[in-house]
């Protein structure tokens, strides 16, 4: 690892090595660039950070919270996320150091990763691109603003991106969501098959599996996966997309390359001609602030850390003319759902292997056939589930004890179907992030306040993920059923975004459709803050292929010397 | 008798007879593909909760309870989960669990399990003046079914007991299945990550699933 050198000017400064951050350092890198990463997580060995195959019995309390555990109670707030155990919880952000709060009455899940990679590490995998419904929306149902791009723009992108990372999934032909490149799909458990069937001649719906990046073959010199089924855990095998595995390595091979982990980016620096002069950020190691110098600064460091960066760099938000900055916070509606037993699949042998996936049922709803219209609510959601057989936990339902008792549990498995409601949630301004005036980091560094709540149009489609998912499982044969009305606090979906939306008028947006500032010609944030409307399909895909065309974007105009 | 007899398991999960068991479904399965068993994984010993936990000796001092309620605790375990053709509550230590985790638990948790042990030895001394442990094995059972969920409803003075064996029986069944002796010998799983092969439906369209 080279040292940093706090004189040198570098091409470029990539702040964050996640998914996005990973990209724009690939591009600029073999495009020629000199670029230093910062990262604020700490260094990663998959050699030794990779833990996948832990089972519950090689933990003490077999996978429960320990209140020993000091890594995990210092991530409190970390550990609602499914994928935050005792196994992995330094992927994750310290709480204690890393505080931020919440308006009075609200309440927000920031989960946010520790490591480099950030949370490609951890993330759920899930692929899909948006369509013009999502990028056209405000045209279509009159709320809010258009995308100044469409599908059209970004296709070529989402291929080249797909084509890299490896996404499985099938083809079906559908306008709200289109079809990939993609490696061969993971097959259905019977009880899918079955809700597919149920769905096509009863709701005339389609349902397909779920598109996700994980290798279903041998692909760009990575492994197939090996269905252990953890991915959040890391993969030895190297089988799901993440960055420090793949575009990391790719930057890392041209020798133009500096990554500097423990490195938490605290603003951006300026100089004359409105232009960024490069970053200031946190040594962790020494808690020295350090200076770095670039032609051109990329923030890669996830939305919100993004926008705080962004927040602490100038008095009322860098570049914020527009007053756009810590706005329009969106997330999908999280954790509503169904789920029931499917009496027909009673006894059905789990496989052994495990799918780390699920199916999808995308949204189905005010489309552009008028039947599809509901009168409650704009926009759409789509379902992700699939089924679960237990080996064991039905014993809970199961009355009486001994010997016969466990003879049952043993003899049977019981299958249960889930599907689990991903609602759009409208750009409202007063959905905000700001600078909390009383409470700062572990380095002094002034926290983001949370101000954010769902508004009428989500709870009306909450209701309705509940009813039609109700009705889906009823016409399945479903038994049982179960449901969560309660969506999680914004946040909890970890798909936040929008906090630096794009567009062609700097009056009503902080950055241009090349994810650029409209003011500060060589700044740049090419992570979930350009969204504009978030749709209901899960971002990450979507957040590299503009990371792909912006970054291609600074080569060209950097070549031409348009950016310093 | 707290001395964990994970030696007994093997023979007892070897002893199941010419019965087709799930276990020997699964094991048919097991290398099906000529796939290696993946390597051992020696860096599962950077989790210091592992670390600490495979360092630990098998002797067993209770942490919350006394030495009494816990083999009065691992008594009842067994009679939730006995040793069958599969292996019991007891050869799992299921009490060792049960009693970790509740050492850990807050003073409400803690004390509801301690006033439920405390509960089943006093009804044992009301109905059959001894201790729970000392009765003979049918009058111990005839006092579980009483406060057991087979009855939906139960006498009032029976509340008390049937709030907790209904609590331990949930703490038993996650005990047992998720130790390694529940998840290998009762349930037929590995006891390591092996690579697999997902298939999934393979019937035809039209053809029925169930």
């Amino acid at each position: 690892m080279k040292q940093t050198s706090d004189t040198k000017t570098w091409d470029a400064i990539v702040v964050g090595s996640g998914a996005t951050g990973g990209w724009a350092a690939k591009v600029l890198t073999e495009a020629g660039m000199d670029v230093l990463m910062l990262e604020a997580g700490r260094a990663f060995d998959p050699e030794n950070d990779f833990r996948e195959h832990t089972l519950p019995h090689d933990m003490e309390l077999r996978g429960r919270p320990d209140p020993r555990n000091e890594l995990l109670q210092r991530r409190h707030r970390q550990s609602y996320c499914y994928a935050c155990t005792e196994v992995n919880a330094d992927f994750f952000i310290d709480d204690v150091d890393n505080p931020y709060t919440e308006a009075p009455g609200t309440h927000f899940n920031w989960i946010q990763g520790n490591v480099v990679g950030g949370r490609s590490i951890m993330w759920a995998r899930q692929s899909y691109r948006m369509s013009d419904y999502d990028f056209k929306a405000a045209s279509l149902d009159g709320y809010g603003m258009d995308w100044p791009i469409g599908y059209a723009d970004l296709a070529p992108y989402y291929d080249r991106i797909e084509r890299y990372i490896g996404v499985n999934g099938r083809k079906e032909g559908l306008e709200i969501l289109p079809d990939g490149d993609f490696l061969p799909p993971m097959a259905f458990t019977c009880g899918e098959a079955m809700l597919k069937e149920t769905l096509a001649e009863k709701f005339n719906r389609p349902m397909t599996i779920g598109r996700n990046a994980v290798l279903t073959r041998r692909h760009n010199g990575r492994d197939m996966c090996h269905y252990c089924g953890p991915c959040h855990y890391g993969c030895r095998t190297n089988s799901y997309f993440n960055s420090p595995q793949t575009t990391l390595v790719d930057c890392e091979a041209t020798g133009r390359f500096t990554l500097v982990p423990d490195a938490a980016v605290i603003k951006v620096d300026m100089k004359a001609g409105d232009l960024a002069s490069g970053v200031t950020y946190v040594d962790k190691n020494t808690d020295l602030t350090r200076e770095a110098k670039a032609d051109v600064v990329v923030l890669c460091a996830s939305t919100l850390a993004s926008t705080r960066i962004l927040l602490n760099s100038a008095e009322g938000g860098l570049a914020n003319d527009s007053d756009c900055l810590g706005r329009y916070v969106m997330d999908h509606i999280y954790a509503t759902g169904v789920r029931g037993v499917l009496e027909a699949r009673a006894g059905a042998q789990p496989e052994r292997a495990n799918r780390p996936n699920g199916i999808y049922v995308p949204r189905f709803q005010n489309l552009k056939d008028a039947a599809t219209k509901n009168p409650n609510f704009i926009r759409g959601y789509g379902y992700q589930g699939g089924e679960n057989i237990t080996t064991w936990q039905h014993g809970n339902g199961i009355p009486g004890f001994g010997a016969d008792f466990k003879r049952m549990v043993e003899s049977s498995t019981v299958s249960t179907i889930g599907l689990g409601g991903f609602g759009e949630i409208l750009p409202r301004a007063e959905n905000r992030v700001a600078l909390d005036a009383d409470v700062t980091d572990k380095w002094g560094v002034p926290v983001l306040r949370m101000n954010c709540t769902l508004g009428s149009n989500e709870y009306a489609m909450v209701q309705d993920i509940i009813a039609e998912g109700r009705a889906m499982l009823e016409a399945l044969g479903c038994t049982n059923i179960t449901q969560n009305t309660e969506p999680a606090p914004l946040g909890s979906g970890i798909h936040e975004v929008g906090t630096a939306r794009m567009g062609d008028d700097p009056k009503t947006s902080w950055m241009n459709q090349y994810q650029q500032s409209h003011t500060v010609k060589n700044l740049f944030v090419m992570d979930g803050s350009c969204y504009v409307s978030i749709g209901c399909v899960n971002p990450t895909l979507t957040m590299m292929a503009l990371a792909l065309r912006s970054s291609e974007y600074v080569v060209e105009r950097h070549k031409r010397g348009e950016l310093a | 008798m707290n001395k964990p007899t994970n030696g007994a398991t093997t023979a007892a999960g070897a002893s199941a007879g010419g019965r087709t068991t799930r276990r020997k479904v699964l094991a048919a399965g097991a290398g099906a593909f000529g796939y290696a068993t993946l390597q051992a994984e020696p860096i599962r010993a950077a989790i210091p909760a592992v670390a600490a936990y495979q360092a630990e000796g098998a002797g067993w001092t209770p942490r919350l309870l006394t030495q009494a309620q816990g083999e009065l605790l691992a008594v009842l375990c067994e009679h939730i989960l006995p040793r069958t053709d599969t292996p019991g509550a007891r050869d799992a230590a299921v009490h060792e669990f049960i009693d970790l985790e509740l050492s850990l638990a807050d003073g409400d948790e803690q004390l509801a399990a301690l006033g439920g042990l405390d509960w089943i030895d006093r009804r044992a001394a009301e109905v059959h003046g001894s201790s729970f442990v000392a009765l003979d094995a049918a009058r111990q059972l005839d006092m579980l079914r009483e406060i057991s969920d087979e009855h939906e409803e139960h006498a009032p003075e029976l509340l008390a007991g049937a709030a907790f064996f209904s609590d331990l029986k949930r703490r038993t069944l996650f005990a047992f299945y998720t130790s390694k002796v529940g998840r290998t010998e009762a349930l037929g799983l590995p006891d390591r990550v092996r690579v697999e092969r997902f298939r999934g439906c393979q019937h035809e369209p039209g053809e029925s699933h169930v």
